[in-house]
């Protein structure tokens, strides 16, 4: 069974009616998807049975809040709630102000990215398995910081932990690349040494991606 | 000295000059009673001084020039001793000293002069005692008269100090907003304007070549010039104008203070190396949106500056908390900091952070220098802090 017909249960919440729509509507399109919908966060909490849902899609900026507050009220009713955030400007430092264990479910995309419909389906499916995506035009568009960690890993490996921001698994990062998986996992192991992630720690992508975020503009 | 001293001086002066008025005049008051009383209507024996019986104006004003030493002493001795600005027990001591010493010196002057006789001894004890008690209570009512006075003054000073600090606040805050206002629009009509009219002038070009129809080299040529205008255009929103939305309000202010310093200080050039360490505000951050905001603005001018006269080549924001206070440490190397720096926009934050009670100094260290800002935590907010910790 592919990933496009397994059931999933999205909620999707945005202010302006027409990108609402077309959210709707692109989501529908997809096999096995159910779409609940909210324009406000007051719609969204007071409507929404979070534990009925396995992704939440929630524009950062809304009238009466953030979607931030909101994935965060969803993911106390139920913690295996994945969460994709969606911003016009890049606002990917968000990511920062989660705590490491929530982190793991979240996801960020900008608009542009959004629409997407690869891009968009990916990253749901990867928040609803607890892996964390930040869109890859957002993460390319990221500059090394001068003086930091992420500027002294090779380029290798700096191309390894753009790819794990952008939630790719090392088996598709070994494709993506072209290499071996072993080489892939020789990559990472190496990238956490260099930015001092704890290998044993409960998620070092989710560490890495951080410091990544840090130490880079 | 500052107005605020000078008028601390005056206020003492005038609470002492009340103090020795009401002491001298109830004083003279009970001296010019007791004397008459004395000699006009209980008609007892006049003072014979030197052999000679004095008439009873005379013998009148010998009694109350000797009340009237005392009354002098009760009434120097105190405000010398400075009895309404020490410690309840220190007043007492001072109080009942002079006092002690007064009714002394006027029994000694009524023993000299033959006022009483030395026998029997019990009574000029107890004309002693009784002018220690009558003396005591001049000084005790004087006192009473003074300090409700000062207590009021001292609370109709604090009123004007906290409208002044208000009206104060209110002025910075009005400052402030003129100055970003003037930034907003010199930027508007500045850097935007001027690239807006190159995108412009761009579009129409290639418009003017499309209208007289492209040939293949042309229209690669048109479409390069159009990509440039989409980046430009893509820039321009995502740089500048949200530099202009974060000049009128910061980036993430509501969700926090150390998410907007965050995001205040992410937008360095990625050239500069930078480091921000931040403790997590108490529990709960305690801020009002009006201090986030200042104390945003106050690493926002750090910054600046160390940019622009710290020539920074790496900069590290620090933000900590202890049970009391809340502290900022912006360090940049680079120029080093001259000693006493000319202030201008932080001297104009430094006075807003006063109001608030805070703290901010910018100190020399080498190779770069510090800006240090202190700031007192809301009471409620180390009460909650408290709480929380106790579980």
């Amino acid at each position: 069974m592919t990933s496009s017909v397994r059931r999933m249960r999205i909620g999707v919440l945005e202010d302006q009616p027409l990108y609402r729509e077309m959210l709707e509507r692109l989501l529908r399109s997809v096999p096995g998807f159910e779409v609940v919908s909210a324009g406000s966060v007051h719609e969204a909490l007071s409507t929404w049975r979070a534990a009925e849902l396995d992704v939440a899609l929630l524009d950062f900026e809304l009238p009466d809040g953030t979607g931030l507050d909101v994935g965060r009220a969803l993911q106390q009713r139920n913690p295996r709630l994945g969460v994709v955030l969606l911003s016009a400007v890049d606002r990917s430092l968000i990511m920062l102000e989660l705590d490491q264990h929530e982190a793991e479910r979240w996801s960020y995309l900008s608009k542009h990215a959004s629409i997407s419909t690869g891009t968009l389906i990916r990253t749901l499916h990867a928040s609803s398995e607890g892996r964390s995506v930040i869109d890859h035009a957002t993460v390319k568009a990221r500059v090394p910081r001068a003086g930091g960690r992420v500027e002294a890993l090779s380029e290798r490996q700096r191309e390894v932990l753009a790819l794990l921001a952008e939630g790719y698994t090392n088996q598709s990062i070994a494709d993506r690349l072209s290499l071996a998986v072993n080489s892939v996992n020789n990559h990472v192991n190496a990238l956490y040494i260099a930015l001092g992630v704890n290998e044993s720690s409960r998620n070092p992508r989710v560490s890495a991606v951080r410091i990544f975020l840090e130490e880079t503009r | 000295m500052s107005s605020t001293e000078t008028q601390q001086v005056d206020d003492l002066r005038s609470d002492y000059r009340l103090l020795r008025l009401s002491i001298l005049v109830l004083g003279v008051v009970f001296s010019v009673g007791a004397s008459f009383q004395s000699v006009f209507v209980l008609n007892k024996v006049p003072l014979d001084v030197a052999g000679l019986v004095l008439q009873p104006v005379p013998d009148f004003l010998l009694r109350f020039g000797i009340n009237l030493v005392m009354v002098l002493i009760i009434t120097w001795l105190p405000a010398a001793l400075r009895l309404i600005d020490r410690s309840a027990f220190g007043a007492l001591l001072v109080g009942l000293g002079s006092v002690l010493i007064g009714s002394l010196a006027r029994s000694s002057l009524q023993l000299l002069v033959g006022v009483h006789p030395l026998h029997p001894v019990s009574r000029v004890l107890s004309d002693a005692v009784l002018t220690f008690i009558v003396a005591l209570f001049v000084l005790a009512t004087a006192a009473a008269i003074v300090l409700p006075s000062r207590r009021a003054r001292e609370a109709e000073r604090e009123r004007q100090l906290a409208a002044s600090r208000a009206a104060d606040a209110l002025n910075d805050l009005q400052q402030e907003e003129l100055r970003v206002r003037r930034e907003i629009a010199d930027t508007l009509h500045g850097t935007m304007q001027q690239r807006l009219v190159m995108l412009e002038r761009t579009i129409s070009e290639v418009a003017l070549e499309a209208g007289s129809g492209f040939d293949r080299a042309t229209g690669e040529a048109a479409a390069t010039r159009l990509r440039a205008v989409s980046a430009e255009l893509d820039s321009l929103r995502e740089r500048e104008l949200r530099e202009l939305s974060a000049a009128l309000y910061p980036e993430a202010l509501d969700r926090g203070l150390v998410p907007a310093a965050r995001a205040m200080v992410a937008r360095l050039p990625a050239s500069i190396p930078m480091r921000f360490i931040a403790d997590e505000v108490p529990r709960v951050d305690p801020f009002t949106r009006t201090t986030r905001l200042l104390l945003v603005r106050i690493i926002e001018e750090g910054v600046s500056n160390a940019l622009r006269h710290g020539k920074a080549t790496s900069i590290e924001l620090v933000l900590t908390s202890d049970q009391n206070d809340y502290r900022m440490e912006l360090r940049h190397t680079g120029q080093e900091v001259v000693s006493n720096p000319t202030l201008r926009g932080l001297a104009r934050l430094r006075c807003r952070l006063a109001d608030h009670s805070g703290t901010l100094e910018l100190v020399s260290e080498p190779g770069g220098g510090v800006l240090r800002m202190r700031l007192p935590l809301p009471a409620e907010s180390i009460h909650a802090d408290l709480q929380a910790a106790a579980g």
